[in-house]
């Protein structure tokens, strides 16, 4: 068997088209949205002497609103599901409408006539009208609520995830600087007082071998762990407390923006009304005079056409007038065409009659396709502000990432290098020299001074990236020829970013040891350019490139890190590296 | 009978050590020159032309020993290489072993400070016989020397915190094989008198102590 057409889901008319097709619509929340309809409609036509009804028929519109129940059970039930994933699912469910708001006005008339309060039954304007309602309900509804819940829902995380990228910015500083802060009291605590204990220990020239053993097994026991475990911190704590929900989310600013003139669209208006207008005028008042009291049409237009162009004219910027003339002119279209129309309608009840439904059933199409356009004009904007607050909070993460692992790297730098130095640089002297002299001992005393001064000092991330890249290329000179280049806007920005820097200049590194290491490259080209607000390295070599294109695998957790968009191919003899640096001075 | 000059290039970013080293070595009767980065090393490396590079792995924000090790290797294939570490099993990291030939070796930095450990390694080396003690890090003080690089390889997935299936995906083996691998290691450092977990437990707690966490993709 065939597999039922999925409906395709693009662009705000599509959608409103497929939320058409649903078959949630036939709960019973639904139905309750067709209360309001009728519940003014008899309001008003309780106090119009109308010819057709007599004595109390409110009670029959309310009990035959009732039949919408078992309609909707019965069309759950009865349709298959496949049914309302159909292309065409959204003309099954017109039709389905029309078909119920024509049974419900059935069952309206009939029992109308059995509580005789019906004079005039006119069936058929009432099936027909019934029809065009539910259709005309359906439509507004669906496409005012559905498009309002889902805009709802959009703006709802672009505040929310506005809320977060700032509150990330904040932590990202705080975390850093408490990881820093974490680091150093860590190394502080298990070290100075080691120290201390060894100043106790230093001088006395019975003690040498137990001053040795004491910075071998002690100190160098402590600091090392410190500095091989750097790699496995990670902040818990920067995420804590995003998941919390926002309460603003409610005053969407569909409401502020109150410039619905502007989303007019007479066409729109103009033929979904039709339809239901010209099947009342004909049945209520012959098709003869209907054709006469054409001008009805074309005075509505007219007045469309003119909020359209006020919502144009900057002189007009006032919101109220502006909302002024966005209900006035249509209703003064309205007023006017219904005067024309009057003179070939016979009674005054009739007139009336005649005026209630088209001034409602055109209020709800003129209002609800504004309500639409104005929110798909809005939902585009949010969508895309909530795509930038995506890419921001992306991109947030990445950096946080980075300056992690920079920190770490230069925290390494102090335990690995000055720390263990000193240490290293102590036993020595204190091996080396058959006899320990005081000027030994004060030596001594100064390498323990320089480690106390490396734990104080604040984390220094500047690098001269330049320098280190001549470096670089001096140091493979003879082996493999390196040569790079940037352009200006990324070196120019460089200068803003120390931990861009950093992260560039460790990874050139890397992938110029890795391409001779695995691949016997004798040449290396480093390109750096800002590439969706990164900086994007391309780094090609003529060397041996990997089994299979990855972006993961052995070696990749500093570009991880790093640099989280890489990916490593190989085409034409070339291999090529490309990595996206986050830059915070973008972001 | 003239005496050979034997000449060594000491690269060491902390000029304290390096002045250290020198002077040692100079002591010793060898023809030292010391330099404070990779680049500095390669220049002096080109006059100087050494018979064995000492080198620091860590050196700083420029190019690392490992990076000036194999540029020096390719340029001097004669050249002897230690690398000096902190690191009591530099096996653990990957990229070592890479660089590690026959001719290289590494020094613990604690004990560069005793004279007959260090000549006696390097004379060695010189007469490229690299010391037991220094030749693939087969150093005698840490349990792992004990272990295979495919056990230690094992022991650092289960340090990741990988189970035996997910080890034998990424290692293209059975399940089975990954704990046959584990229980030789643990039989390897004489755990096998005590529970298995514990022995398991042994393992990764020591492998952690030296390396780190690994990560599950490195």
């Amino acid at each position: 068997m065939a597999e039922p057409q999925v409906r395709k889901r693009s662009g705000s008319r599509q959608r409103i088209w497929n939320q058409l097709g649903e078959r949630s619509l036939w709960g019973w929340r639904f139905f309750l949205y067709t209360i309001p309809n009728y519940i003014v409609a008899y309001y008003i036509i309780n106090f119009l002497p109308f010819e057709v009804y007599q004595g109390n028929w409110v009670i029959v519109g309310v009990l035959s609103h009732l039949v919408f129940i078992p309609m909707g059970l019965a069309v759950r039930i009865l349709v298959p599901k496949s049914a309302f994933k159909h292309r065409l699912a959204p003309l099954l469910n017109i039709v389905l409408f029309a078909l119920a708001g024509m049974v419900k006005n059935f069952v309206e008339v009939l029992l109308a006539i059995q509580l005789g309060v019906m004079v005039d039954p006119r069936w058929l304007l009432n099936l027909s009208s019934g029809a065009f309602g539910m259709v005309y309900i359906v439509l507004i509804y669906v496409a005012v609520f559905g498009e309002r819940v889902r805009h709802i829902s959009t703006m709802s995380s672009l505040i929310s995830k506005r809320e977060q990228l700032i509150e990330l910015r904040n932590q990202r500083q705080e975390s850093l600087k408490k990881h820093e802060q974490t680091l150093r009291s860590q190394a502080q605590e298990l070290i100075l007082p080691r120290l201390r204990e060894f100043e106790q220990l230093l001088g006395k020239q019975m003690k040498v071998q137990e001053q040795v053993d004491y910075l071998k097994n002690t100190l160098l026991n402590t600091v090392r762990p410190l500095a091989t475990q750097l790699q496995d911190r990670r902040s818990v704590q920067y995420f804590d407390g995003f998941g919390k929900e926002t309460t603003k989310v409610r005053s969407v600013a569909f409401f502020e923006r109150l410039d619905l003139w502007r989303d007019v669209r007479p066409l729109v208006v103009f033929f979904a009304f039709m339809p239901g207008y010209i099947n009342g005028s004909i049945l209520l008042v012959g098709i003869d005079k209907f054709i006469q009291g054409y001008p009805f049409i074309l005075i509505t237009f007219v007045a469309l056409l003119l909020v359209k162009l006020a919502g144009k004219v900057k002189a007009l910027a006032n919101k109220f007038v502006k909302l002024s003339l966005f209900l006035g002119l249509p209703a003064a279209g309205i007023l006017t065409s219904w005067l024309f129309q009057i003179q070939y309608v016979d009674s005054q009840q009739l007139r009336l009659a005649y005026l209630v439904p088209v001034a409602w059933g055109f209020g709800l199409i003129y209002v609800g396709t504004a309500f639409v356009t104005a929110l798909s004009a809005t939902q585009k904007v949010t969508e895309r502000e909530l795509a930038e607050s995506n890419a921001a909070l992306q991109a947030e993460w990445e950096i946080y990432q980075r300056d992690f692992w920079v920190a770490n790297k230069r925290w390494s730098y102090i335990l690995h290098g000055e720390v263990q130095a000193a240490l290293t640089t102590a036993i020595a002297r204190l091996t080396i020299r058959p006899i320990i002299t005081p000027l030994d001992v004060a030596e001594v005393r100064e390498d323990m001074e320089r480690i106390t001064q490396s734990l104080s000092k604040p984390l220094d991330a500047k690098i001269d990236l330049r320098s280190a890249m001549d470096d670089l290329v001096e140091v493979w000179q003879g082996v493999v020829a390196i040569t790079y280049r940037g352009s200006k806007e990324a070196v120019d920005l460089l200068d803003k970013d120390d931990f861009a820097k950093q992260s560039i200049s460790e990874i050139c590194k890397e992938a110029v040891g890795n391409a001779y290491r695995h691949g016997n490259a004798t040449k290396v080209e480093i390109d750096l350019q800002i590439v969706s607000k990164r900086f994007e390295l391309t780094i090609t070599n003529d060397g041996k490139g990997p089994a299979e294109n990855r972006t993961k695998g052995i070696g990749s957790k500093m570009l991880d890190d790093l640099a989280p968009r890489w990916s490593l191919t190989n085409s034409g003899g070339i291999t090529t590296l490309k990595a996206r640096v986050p830059s915070s001075a973008l972001h | 009978m003239q005496k050979v000059e034997r000449k060594i290039l000491v690269v060491e970013d902390e000029s304290l050590l390096r002045n250290l080293i020198a002077n040692l070595l100079e002591s010793e009767g060898f023809l030292v020159q010391s330099a404070g980065s990779a680049v500095e090393a390669k220049r002096v490396a080109k006059l100087f032309d050494p018979d064995l590079a000492l080198l620091d792995i860590e050196l700083g924000d420029g190019p690392n020993g490992l990076d000036l090790a194999e540029s020096l290797l390719s340029l001097y294939p004669g050249l002897s290489v230690f690398f000096l570490t902190h690191i009591a099993e530099p096996r653990l990291v990957d990229r070592h072993k890479k660089v590690v030939s026959k001719n290289t070796g590494y020094l613990v930095k604690s004990r560069v400070a005793e004279p007959s450990y260090l000549v006696t390694a390097l004379d060695a080396a010189l007469r490229g016989k690299v010391g037991i003690d220094q030749q693939h890090f087969k150093t005698p003080d840490h349990i792992f020397t004990k272990l295979s690089n495919t056990q230690l390889d094992v022991v650092k997935f289960l340090a990741a915190g990988l189970t035996p299936s997910q080890i034998a995906v990424r290692r293209g083996t059975t399940p089975r094989a990954v704990r046959n691998v584990v229980a030789r290691a643990i039989d390897a450092l004489k755990l096998s008198g005590v529970d298995e977990g514990l022995a398991r437990a042994t393992l990764i707690r020591e492998y952690i102590k030296v390396a780190g966490t690994p990560r599950a993709d490195g």
